[in-house]
């Protein structure tokens, strides 16, 4: 997995991989600093990633930051046995589970079931979506299982296996999941824009 | 026409076919309106999360993150002198010393010893 800047998100290359697992043996054995690297590179895709889970970018970034410090004090831990950016986002993902059951605790469906209807009801030229609200609204509508595992996948394209690593389940249950996640999110798109085409008739009579 | 299964063609939306079976669902699809139906619905996803791009780089943010670091460090420091400390341990103090850099340990002892104002804690 690799920070991207532009719209294309490759596969991390090898060596940045390799620089990484240095980086972070040198922490292990008590470099602090060498931390900062290990920051600098995965800050964007952690905190894209934190942003999308809570649809929110101010919680999002202090997801970023949990996840950041958790992970350092834990990094003796990291044995290598799946690659750190792997373990860097299961970490991410806790974190992120975390703060969801929080905020569910404390507030009750109504917002999340509000801004889908929101999507879904007759009504206004500014259901006339542009992308970015759009994404918004899928992955509010989506249950946190499979907007997770779609963001992994489609926004920061990791593999089935990486994906089994960070959600920690089989290949087949990635698989499995992966399926219903696409069939939901197709369901919930075909109906946003039902309702645009709905909009736009309306509003030409 | 034979399809292939949803989750070959699952596997042949996330490139993670065989060259071989991927030859074959491509020549599958080209002539398949019904698995390119398929094909597309999912492309949409995709398309919608790939627009939006990842959050600019930002110094601030590792410089957030590496003060929270060093301030944990610098709790960690303190938590353990605190326990070498209380330890009872029968040792000379000197010979459980290495168990912190000395640079550390001068800032933590220095540190305790404002904080506590207590008489020299190094026993």
């Amino acid at each position: 997995m690799n920070p991207r800047n532009s719209p294309h998100h490759e596969p991390d290359p090898g060596p940045q991989r390799a620089a990484i697992d240095r980086y972070v043996k040198l922490v292990q054995s008590g470099e602090m600093n060498a931390y900062t690297e290990i920051v600098r590179h995965f800050e964007a895709p952690i905190r894209g990633f934190c942003t999308h889970i809570l649809n929110d970018p101010a919680a999002g970034e202090d997801a970023a930051q949990e996840t950041f410090l958790k992970a350092y004090r834990t990094i003796r831990s990291f044995r290598g046995e799946s690659s750190f950016s792997s373990w860097l986002f299961r970490i991410a993902r806790n974190t992120c589970i975390d703060i969801l059951r929080k905020q569910k605790r404390e507030s009750t469906k109504a917002q999340r079931h509000s801004l889908y209807e929101e999507g879904r009801s007759e009504g206004s030229a500014s259901q006339r979506l542009e992308a970015q609200e759009q994404l918004s609204l899928l992955l509010q509508a989506l249950s946190p299982v499979h907007r997770e595992i779609l963001l992994l996948r489609e926004y920061h394209h990791m593999n089935y296996d990486e994906i089994s690593s960070v959600l920690q389940c089989s290949i087949d249950a990635v698989k499995g999941r992966l399926k219903r996640a696409r069939q939901e999110a197709q369901e919930y798109l075909r109906h946003l824009h039902e309702n645009e085409n709905v909009v736009q008739r309306e509003e030409t009579l | 026409m034979i399809h292939p299964d949803s989750d070959t063609l699952e596997k042949f939306f996330d490139r993670e076919l065989s060259d071989e079976q991927n030859v074959s669902v491509e020549r599958h699809v080209a002539i398949c309106s019904e698995c390119r139906d398929f094909l597309v619905g999912s492309q949409m996803t995709r398309t919608l999360l790939e627009s939006s791009p990842l959050p600019t780089q930002s110094e601030s943010f590792v410089h957030s993150v590496m003060e929270k670091v060093r301030d944990s460090e610098h709790q960690r420091f303190a938590f353990q002198i605190r326990n070498f400390l209380n330890s009872g341990d029968s040792r000379p103090a000197v010979s459980r010393l290495p168990l912190f850099s000395s640079a550390s340990l001068c800032f933590e002892v220095t540190r305790l010893q404002l904080q506590t104002r207590c008489s020299p804690i190094v026993r």
